[in-house]
């Protein structure tokens, strides 16, 4: 019997307080348990309501009520006026031309200031002090509230000079006055930047609601601006404090006109350092990319528009922040990711790695009505399953049937250790220990593998396990293990996989057969659902014109022949633009789609955003006539892309040499693993820049070699591309370390093996890239058509010589040398 | 406490009149939110904030930042109200509930859960309101209340339960049109937090 959660863990969960495993348990119970989940929603959907209730709008008098109080307590003092201050100073600071102003007033102990309803300023010693008549008796009358004693100031004001607080009188209505105010560039171009973040994250609202609260609060406090940060204080002296509040001031108030020159721009994926040179270029305005953005690439489209709005959609999009410096009249801009915007992106990154996992999770709990079914019955139903069932019922009538059952067993212990990526094991086969296999599935994993036979010779040991004609079933073979696996593997970032596999042996020898059990991708980057999002936009006029988008389709540069039938996700922009003449700014990230799904034909422009934007996993909105497009899933997508200008490199190389040298390889190789492990970026190297050799860099066979090449210097690296070979005695320490854990390291047949034993290794690498036509590195290419590459390591010894470990192609094998063909 | 509250507090701490201007404008509104709901009136409420900002503001310089702010604050106005409930000082009576001026609001669930939290026991709403509300943890609630955390837990979950009947129930009535008594969750003036 299901057993359920209580009130409480549900509360613990909605508030957030629930994390982790427990966290992730409880969510994993929702999925399967009505009631629960029923219970779950309405909690949470009271704490929503209850968060709406979290801040009323304080009653108009009481800012005035509290400024008289403060002065009850002590904060202006005679030593005010003797500093030549007057006893009611105003300073008027909005527009005079408009009745309501604000008002910033300082006032004396003589002059309180109180807030009426017109923004009128009365002086009253303590009118306002409220309608709570026990709470002015107590002001009055308290010696707590005493005014003007030294002992009732606060702490920090008792051995300076008094500072008198500014009071802000703001008309009722809510800062009419304020948006008469000039907004100064840098808060107009850095305006809503992390809470725009929020709109383009595809997380549970609360979450993001709350990092943004949060870092929202940071600009508010009377002024608008983001980058101009509060005075750090080094002196408490009242003089050098009134100095660095007036330097914040000014610096606040500051607009470049220069600014409002207007722009034509068009560039597709273009990198944020081109992009603001070439910006400088057209304004004569110093704007530059800062190192943590420089690489990002964008797409724009805009036709006279100020450089002012065009900056300010830069940082709408992307969270990235405008930094200003220099003197009047030659400021200098400059494009950064604060660390909030980067934390905020890295929280996106945990939050949906979790979502996939709830995802794959989800998969996986659509076995749980199969389970029931031996191997021989999952086979059976295979036959008339839906498409939908199919690969649930395949994995269930072969290997995957063991696994299956090991998942829906999990213990906390093991799906942590999954999630950690490590891998579970059951039964005692092969590398070590597993934990013993939950009763009753043995049978059904024996069961699972039908072909399979040993190979008994007549002493009774088991010589080979496989597909052997005449062999004995395992059922006959006494002594016969099974056990199983389990190991969840990001495959690349935002993407999560379960394999699986069973294992079965006798004595010394075994075997192992694997699946993939589950794929999980987080629900909403795949689905952005933007005709939901802009639901209210739907009577937009602006989006009403038909449209027909037909985006330029790209040339395979890796290919002789003209593949017209791809195209980046800038090619539709650029085509939305020409039709639409909308303004529009998107981010880019490599994606190729077949054109035909990403073209529409006299179709609303409401419409054809939604499904243009929704194929390419974009979230896009409108603001005052551009159109924004953020990629779903750009927090996993920024750390994949790589930066134009290496692209650009090894295409130059490609067209210098007719392919990629040993050099660019190794070179592609030092690029981090989620670069690397991109499917989308691996396309778009070999279709956009023709480096149809990025696989043999890229692929996980091969790169650690590449990377241990990259480690010796640029005279063994010629020799290495002469065909010589690099002694093990020539190697640095650490470089012999690695190359005697990747060979000798991996023999556990060899026993205790020593350094001396790796006297006389060498390392060779052989590199023959495929050239011409028809040129591909894939195994269905003819075998004179394709790249051979071949890592050779020459190392310990045998009675026959040298043992040789050879890493070639989709293979790796240890073996004496005379066994290298 | 977050980067931008120490940075705040440091500056009022350093004497920086604008300072406590901007604690105020980020407060104010939670606080007073939070006293409406523990007050019996507007005009109490009012009091009530007025004097957590005089006594914050008479407090920060010995303010270590241990909690944040708005739990600090919160805690004042907990502290504040409970000596007034022991005073037995009768309250004032509340001469204007408003100021007839119209601003965006929170939304009709949350009209009808805000009923339903007034109707909750002390006992209950303090607790909810703190945690729920106010987006405090747990712990920091039972800080402020000086209780065990367990009970603190407890008893959010429970006001959760309760505010999940009434509101269900109160659903039932507006659908039904029936007289259910729900005389269980009656209000009850707010005397003090059990300690």
């Amino acid at each position: 019997m299901m057993s359920h959660y209580t009130q409480q863990d549900l509360t613990a969960l909605a508030s957030g307080e629930l994390i982790g495993w427990q966290a992730w348990r409880l969510r994993a119970h929702l999925r399967r348990c009505e009631a629960c989940q029923r219970d779950y929603v309405a909690t949470a959907s009271l704490w929503k309501q209850a968060q709406e209730l979290s801040a009323e709008e304080a009653p108009a008098g009481l800012r005035g009520r509290l400024d008289a109080a403060l002065v009850g307590v002590g904060v202006a003092t005679p030593t005010v006026r003797a500093r030549g201050i007057g006893p009611a100073k105003l300073t008027l600071v909005a527009a005079g031309a408009v009745a309501a102003a604000a008002v910033v007033v300082v006032v004396s102990q003589r002059a309180l200031v109180t807030q009426q309803p017109e923004g009128t300023i009365r002086k009253s010693p303590l009118r306002g002090l409220g309608s709570g008549a026990e709470t002015q008796r107590r002001l009055v009358h308290d010696p707590l509230h005493s005014p003007n004693t030294t002992a009732d100031r606060p702490r920090h004001l008792v051995n300076q000079p008094a500072i008198i607080p500014a009071v802000q009188i703001i008309p009722r209505g809510g800062g009419g006055a304020r948006k008469l105010l000039p907004v100064d560039d840098i808060a107009y171009l850095n305006a809503g930047v992390h809470r725009q973040m929020g709109l383009w994250a595809s997380l549970p609202p609360d979450e993001v609601e709350n990092s943004l609260r949060d870092m929202s609060a940071s600009v508010r406090g009377g002024d608008d601006f983001v980058s101009v940060p509060l005075p750090r204080l080094a002196s408490r002296e009242a003089s050098a404090i009134r100095a660095s509040l007036a330097a914040y001031r000014a610096e606040k108030e500051i607009v470049d006109t220069r600014l409002v020159r207007k722009v034509n721009v068009a560039v597709k994926g273009m990198a944020f350092s081109d992009l603001c040179k070439e910006l400088a270029e057209k304004t004569g305005i110093e704007l530059r990319a800062g190192k943590s953005v420089a690489d990002d690439k964008a797409t724009l489209f805009c036709r006279d528009q100020p450089l002012r709005d065009l900056m300010r959609q830069v940082t709408l999009v992307f969270g990235f922040s405008w930094r200003r410096s220099g003197e009047e009249g030659k400021y200098e801009y400059e494009l950064f990711q604060d660390l909030r915007s980067q934390l905020l992106e890295e929280e996106l990154r945990n939050k949906d790695r979790n979502e996939a996992l709830l995802a794959l999770d989800g998969e996986m709990q659509r076995y749980q009505k199969y389970l029931n079914l031996t191997p021989e019955e999952a086979r059976e139903r295979l036959k008339s399953a839906s498409p939908d069932e199919k690969l649930m019922l395949d994995n269930l009538g072969g290997v995957g049937w063991g696994p299956a059952h090991l998942y829906s067993g999990l213990s906390g212990e093991e799906m942590t250790t999954l999630r950690n990526g490590g891998t579970v094991r059951y039964g005692s086969i092969g590398r070590g220990n597993g934990s013993p296999l939950p009763p009753g599935t043995a049978g059904g994993m024996l069961d699972s593998m039908p072909g399979i036979t040993f190979d008994v010779g007549p002493d009774g040991q088991v010589r080979a396990i496989g597909n052997i004609k005449g062999g004995q079933r395992p059922q006959d073979v006494p002594g016969v293990k099974v056990g199983g696996s389990l190991q969840l593997v990001e495959q690349e970032l935002g993407q999560m996989s379960l394999f699986g596999a069973t294992e079965i042996g006798a004595g010394p020898a075994s075997m192992s057969m694997g699946a993939s059990l589950a794929v999980g991708m987080s629900p909403s980057v795949r689905d952005p659902k933007n005709g939901v999002a802009n639901a209210k936009a739907a009577g937009d006029p602006a989006l009403q014109p038909a449209v027909t988008v037909e985006p330029k389709t790209v040339i395979d540069a890796s290919s002789t022949a003209a593949r017209a039938d791809r195209c980046t996700t800038a090619d539709v922009l650029e085509a939305l633009h020409r039709q639409s003449g909308v303004n529009i700014v998107a981010d880019y990230y490599t994606r190729l789609y077949p054109a035909t799904e990403v073209t529409v034909k006299g179709t609303k422009l409401f419409a054809a955003l939604n499904r243009l934007a929704d194929r390419m996993r974009f979230k896009w909105t409108k603001d005052r006539g551009w159109l924004q497009f953020r990629s779903t899933g750009f927090f996993n997508e920024r750390p994949k892309e790589v930066a134009n200008r290496l692209l650009e490199r090894w295409s130059a190389s490609v067209k210098e040499h007719g392919t990629l040298t040993g050099e660019d390889l190794v070179e592609i190789a030092q690029l981090t693993d989620a670069q690397l492990d991109s499917a989308s970026m691996a396309e778009g190297a070999r279709v956009l820049y023709g480096l149809k050799q990025w696989n043999l860099a890229a692929t996980g066979n091969f790169r650690r070699h590449w990377r241990f090449v990259g480690t010796f210097g640029t005279p063994q690296r010629k020799a290495l591309w002469e065909g010589k070979a690099i002694s093990f005695e020539s190697m640095a320490l650490s470089q012999q370390q690695w190359y005697f854990s990747a060979t000798m390291g991996q023999r556990s047949d060899l026993g205790q093996a020593r350094l001396e034993d790796m006297r006389g290794s060498t390392l060779e690498v052989e590199y023959l890239p495929a050239t011409g036509a028809g040129a591909e590195t894939t195994t269905a290419a003819p075998e004179a058509a394709r790249d051979h590459l071949m890592f050779t390591y020459r190392y310990g010894r045998s009675e026959k010589g040298p043992y040789v470990m050879q890493v070639g192609h989709f293979f790796a094998r240890h073996g004496p040398l005379n066994n290298k063909e | 406490m977050n980067v931008e509250d120490r940075q705040l507090v440091a500056a009022i701490q350093a004497g920086e009149p604008a300072a406590f201007d901007t604690l105020y404008q980020r407060y104010a509104g939670r606080v007073y939110a939070f006293a409406r709901r523990i007050t019996a009136s507007p005009s109490d409420a009012e009091d009530l904030t007025q004097e957590v900002f005089v006594a914050a503001y008479r407090g920060l310089p010995s303010f270590q930042g241990r909690s944040s702010v708005i739990s600090w604050l919160l805690g004042i106005a907990v502290r504040r109200q409970r000596d007034h409930a022991r005073g037995a000082a009768p309250y004032t009576v509340p001469i204007e509930e408003g100021d007839g001026q119209e601003v965006p609001g929170p939304s009709a669930d949350a009209l009808g859960i805000r009923d339903a939290i007034d109707q909750l026991d002390p006992v209950y709403r303090v607790p909810f309101l703190l945690v729920a509300v106010q987006g405090l943890t747990h712990r920091e609630a039972a800080e402020i209340l000086e209780q065990r955390l367990g009970t603190v837990k407890w008893r959010v979950a429970e006001a959760v339960k309760r505010l999940r009947t009434v509101l269900q129930t109160d659903h039932q009535e507006d659908s039904e049109e029936t007289d259910d008594d729900v005389s269980l969750y009656t209000a009850r003036p707010y005397r003090a937090c059990e300690r």
